[in-house]
């Protein structure tokens, strides 16, 4: 029996499709339960809905064997595990974005939910800024003069125009990543392989976004 | 004023009492027997060591994980990180003239700052041997098999011991330009098999396509025989060749030592380049995550303490492993005797005759006899009174795991 930690929230959606998409067979209630285990019909399967920043902790610890998850979850936590896979969903851009016409290089203090690309943007830079990290609604920062920009995802950019934002610059883009315990990795080799190679081809075959 | 913090212990720290006590020791003690079986010799070096010296062995990103301090001549020390550099130094300076191969182990507590993983313990337990002076694939054998039975006789259930070569990777990305291998490393080392690819895919106008589909197949080989021949297929350049031969020669002795299916060899596991230089190793164990063991050969580390000779070697995680391996039911358990003060003599005579039996005995002087039943019901007690109570009483006492209540002659409370 594998296990498999799933992001909640933002790309369950996309997950579920492209789990079934692989062949594999996640219960219809997955995404409107408030269940958190379930089993796949088909396969030794057993899904753990857990928050997007936990899915590193689970499965680093070997809690779950394999888990998906967001590039910006697994960047800011470095977390000890294999990344297999690219499933390229769930693609979103980190951006620097603040008011309309502002200088990046007079920017001294920073909101976000991600230290460590705020930090690595502005240090390439030579630039060393303060950091206000916060857990959500970070456009508000600049708006209320917390902070004179904002590092943080972006899907359609709605978010920032509805508060009077716009990226001033962008810092890479994430997508949905397969991981795996390195115990898991080793221990597990053909059943995490297999999963492996179905989501694989999966995102191979049929990715017209 | 945090008044309470005299309490607790630092951070990271853990104590051992009791069944958590026990249940490491006789780990801690039967890894070590088995080392002493195959003739590895116990050392202990200091906790503290010259930070000069501790630098040699660690990668320079792990610099910021060392915990200093200063001695009174202003010279920095740093609580050691690992055992394998004090060894190094050791052998360098104390053992010039012991004749090689060297067999040494040790189980010795180390310490790392812990950064941003705040879950990891700062002091971890390494109970670990180094070969030195040993150059074949049976020295690496050698190494990997005492693993896999130390981890066999401790009743481990299900484990797996990771082996790569350095070598390997490095003949493998030879020809690619070097800013480029350190990135491809790096990747590896990280176990980030998405940038390993999309680094290989941005090299398709300047690198030969075989070579990268190759480096693309590389990390994904694991398994046992098959994955040999596989990596056989892949290798281009003569080092390369040469590494696939020395795994090979490595399984035929593992093979040997009964244990290859407990091993498995992965094209992909690369860790520190700089310090590890051939045949290298992991360890994983149910049911944790992480790795319980690694290890591997590293060749130039004692030429940089005056001494050039060959290493290889491998260390276990002392507090994980206690956590992989099934904790064992008491044998004996201790005797416990209360007298009050006219039966000392009696109490305390038959007390030492069970220790020199091999019980485990404890004695206690109580105020009256009262109290002493007070205890009774509770616990394995035996009255003393005017009567020494002999063996054949003891044995059965403990075979029906019966508590007797009261020897005859002794009044009731």
């Amino acid at each position: 029996m594998l296990t498999l930690a799933l992001a909640k929230g933002r790309i369950l959606a996309e997950t579920e499709e492209q789990l079934r998409k692989a062949g594999f067979t996640p219960p219809e209630d997955m995404l409107s339960s408030r269940k958190l285990v379930y089993f796949d019909m088909s396969r030794e399967i057993r899904y753990l809905l857990v928050k997007p920043s936990d899915v590193p902790v689970w499965v680093e610890h070997g809690g779950a064997d394999m888990g998906i998850v967001g590039k910006d979850v697994l960047h800011e936590a470095e977390p000890d595990l294999y990344e297999l896979l690219d499933l390229a969903y769930g693609v979103c851009r980190v951006v620097v974005a603040g008011t309309p016409h502002l200088d990046l290089s007079m920017v001294s203090r920073v909101a976000t939910s991600y230290p460590r690309y705020a930090t690595d943007y502005f240090r390439e830079r030579g630039r060393q800024v303060e950091l206000i990290e916060l857990g959500g609604s970070v456009e508000l920062a600049p708006l209320i003069g917390l902070a004179d920009c904002i590092v943080d995802l972006v899907q359609t950019g709605q978010t920032l125009r509805d508060n009077g934002l716009v990226a001033l610059d962008e810092i890479g883009t994430v997508s949905a990543r397969l991981v795996a315990n390195r115990r898991s990795y080793q221990l597990r080799a053909p059943e995490v392989d297999e999963i492996q190679t179905a989501l694989r081809q999966a995102t191979q075959g049929g990715t017209s976004r | 004023m945090d008044s309470k913090r005299h309490m607790e212990r630092p951070l990271g720290m853990r104590d051992y009492v009791m069944d958590d006590m026990a249940h490491r020791s006789r780990v801690e003690q039967q890894v070590l027997a088995e080392f002493a079986a195959w003739g590895y010799r116990q050392l202990e070096t200091p906790v503290l060591e010259y930070t000069d010296t501790v630098l040699q062995g660690i990668h320079r990103g792990e610099e910021d994980q060392l915990l200093r301090l200063f001695d009174s001549s202003g010279r920095t020390l740093a609580l050691r990180p690992e055992m394998t550099t004090p060894v190094a130094r050791i052998v360098a300076r104390e053992l010039t003239g012991v004749p090689m191969p060297l067999r040494l182990c040790y189980s010795a507590k180390t310490y790392r700052e812990r950064g941003t993983r705040t879950q990891d313990p700062l002091e971890v337990t390494q109970t670990g041997i180094e070969l030195i002076g040993e150059q074949s694939p049976d020295a690496d054998a050698e190494v990997l098999a005492l693993m896999a039975h130390v981890l066999h006789n401790l009743g481990v259930h299900s484990f797996r011991l990771a082996v790569g070569h350095m070598g390997f990777v490095q003949a493998m990305l030879q020809n690619i330009p070097p800013i480029a291998q350190a990135d491809l490393r790096n990747a590896l080392v990280r176990k980030d098999l998405v940038a390993y690819d999309a680094l290989l895919a941005g090299m398709h106008d300047t690198v030969d396509r075989r070579l990268l589909q190759s480096l693309q197949d590389m990390p994904r080989i694991r398994g046992g025989e098959d994955a040999l021949h596989r990596a056989h297929a892949l290798a281009l350049t003569a080092d390369a060749h040469a590494a696939c031969a020395e795994l090979q020669d490595l399984w035929e002795a593992l093979r040997a030592y009964g244990i290859v299916d407990t091993v498995h060899v992965d094209y992909g596991l690369v860790l520190d380049h700089e310090y590890y230089t051939g045949i290298i190793m992991e360890g994983f164990a149910e049911p944790i995550g992480r790795s319980i063991c690694s290890g591997g050969r590293y060749d130039r580390l004692l030429a940089q303490f005056g001494r050039p000779e060959v290493a290889t070697g491998c260390v276990l995680h002392l507090e994980r492993l206690m956590t992989v391996v099934p904790s064992e039911e008491m044998g004996r358990k201790p005797i416990e005797i209360y007298y009050i003060d006219r039966e000392r003599n009696a109490a305390i005579t038959f007390a030492q005759r069970l220790r020199g039996q091999g019980y485990s005995v404890m004695t206690s002087r109580m105020r009256n006899e009262r109290d002493i039943s007070a205890r009774a019901p509770a616990r394995r007690t035996l009255w003393i009174a005017d009567t020494v109570y002999g063996d054949e009483w003891l044995t059965e006492a403990y075979e029906t795991g019966e508590i007797e209540p009261r020897p005859t002659g002794v009044p009731s409370c």
